[in-house]
């Protein structure tokens, strides 16, 4: 069915979807980490990840993170009484803080590789 | 200024197929015709089987809800001169068509009697009516506009996967007799709107407000009901 | 709504410390993750309760919001049941993972 998107339905669809690969890279997470215990498996692990392709995927994570948390805080603040008159501004404005966070996000990113 | 519009619109005829289709028709409608007036031509004059809802053609019955190019809206408060010439017309999405733009709104009012629609006072009446100020009307003004017509809850993406959910035009319902200073059953309301289907669905998408005919803010009276639950400490349902 | 509102709080719990741990981790240079590094903070009692703190709150928002999804998207109760069920033991069993590394 195709319905009209308009800028609160896109937050909430990009909240909705990051939450998910969030959640996802959770349990991923927590699985790795609780399996490094020794300085062998860590050092060995930290290796793999300097590999840009992944330094590239940490990125993109970055990306999904700040979009999460930035949908997220447009609705709570909504909820805790900021009023619905600025809904719309607060979206484009979180949309823009996410942009830009990421592009000084990359700038270190790209240090690290580099 | 007289122009041609081109009318697509989504037929469903259960008699002769159960199959949708799309049919189109040309129509000459000047710039201070709406959609409403397209219909009617249509059904006057080139095919009497085209079945849609409406009543009083002036915004205050709410039986001319469909989605039109897109979007929910009245097809008796919408100027074809606002639309451009391809006019895409379907029923509400996401309740069962009875026939063409006509669907079934039993379910939606079915969760309008769910927030219990009716003043609740068991105090005994004074003499005459029971009066409310007109600072207290005045809490309730916007939500006492609404007139029913549906557009707000079949455009919101939660009630098109769950259709357990109460929907943005039963909680504002909700919102009238809670915020209504007349009405005494503020346990009782809360707890119809608390449960897992109630409030705690909401995420604020704003396709409702987007809709509304009638220029009400939905999301900002859910928000509100959201925090007078969360004041009052309200569980109800499991979650 | 006490899980809604702890759904917001941890929300809140976690858009601080995610800051935290980004500025640490990722911003600050190389020396903040090597084995010594994060096995040295992990001894440090404050360390350990933010952690446990992140973790948990992490899993109950991102389990909530599962959850959810469940009950928005999944047709039919008995599936909806097995799988909330589901979520419910899964988040538990990260947890024990996850408090398991942190304290010992
Ligand atoms: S709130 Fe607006 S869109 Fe919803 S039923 Fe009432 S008038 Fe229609
Ligand atoms: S016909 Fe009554 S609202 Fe359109």
């Amino acid at each position: 069915m195709r319905y009209r998107w308009n800028i609160g339905s896109l937050a909430w669809i990009t909240h909705r979807i990051t939450g998910i690969i969030l959640t996802f890279y959770l349990i991923a997470h927590i699985f790795v980490l609780s399996h490094l215990k020794d300085p062998v498996a860590y050092n060995k692990i930290m290796a793999i990840m300097k590999n840009p392709l992944l330094k590239f995927g940490e990125l993109i994570l970055f990306a999904i993170v700040l979009m999460h948390v930035f949908a997220g805080l447009r609705i709570t603040l909504l909820e805790f009484g900021i009023s619905t008159k600025y809904q719309k501004t607060m979206a484009y404005m979180g949309a823009l803080v996410v942009g830009v966070l990421w592009i000084i996000g990359t700038f270190y990113f790209l240090r690290e590789v580099l | 200024m007289i122009k041609y519009y081109t009318f697509k619109i989504k037929r469903y005829l259960p008699n002769e197929t159960p199959k949708t289709r799309w049919d189109e028709f040309r129509v000459k409608l000047n710039n201070m015709e709406r959609v409403l007036d397209g219909l009617i031509k249509i059904k006057e004059t080139m095919d009497g089987t085209l079945t849609f809802r409406k009543s009083c053609a002036h915004g205050v019955c709410g039986s001319c809800a469909m989605k039109i190019n897109g979007k929910n809206r009245l097809a008796c408060q919408t100027l074809v001169k606002d639309l451009p010439e391809i006019i895409e017309i379907e029923p509400l999405p996401s309740l069962p068509v009875i026939k063409d733009l006509v669907v079934d709104m039993t379910l939606f009012f079915q969760k309008n009697d769910k927030v219990l629609p009716y003043l609740i006072n068991e105090e005994p009446p004074p003499q005459r009516e029971r009066i409310q100020s007109p600072q207290d009307q005045h809490k309730i003004l916007e939500s006492i506009t609404c007139i029913m017509c549906g557009s707000c809850t079949t455009s919101c993406p939660v009630f098109w996967s769950d259709k357990e959910y109460l929907g943005p035009s039963a909680l504002l319902k909700a919102y009238r007799f809670l915020f209504d200073t007349r009405d005494k059953a503020t346990e009782q309301r809360l707890k119809a709107i608390t449960g897992q289907d109630g409030i705690w669905r909401c995420h604020s998408i704003f396709n409702c407000v987007e809709v509304c005919p009638k220029e009400i803010d939905i999301t900002k009276h859910i928000l509100k009901l959201k925090r007078l639950a969360i004041k009052k400490g309200f569980k109800g349902g499991q979650e | 709504m006490f899980s809604w509102l702890l759904h917001r709080i941890t929300g809140v719990i976690l858009l601080f410390g995610l800051m935290y741990h980004f500025i640490l981790m990722h911003f600050l240079g190389h020396d903040n993750y090597s084995y010594e590094a994060v096995m040295q903070r992990l001894v440090d009692p404050s360390w350990k309760i933010f952690n446990i703190v992140f973790l948990l709150s992490a899993l109950f928002h991102g389990f909530y919001g599962i959850n959810g999804l469940i009950t928005e998207y999944v047709k039919g109760n008995s599936m909806k049941n097995f799988l909330k069920i589901f979520i419910f033991i899964l988040p538990l069993i990260l947890a024990f993972f996850g408090i398991k590394i942190v304290i010992f």
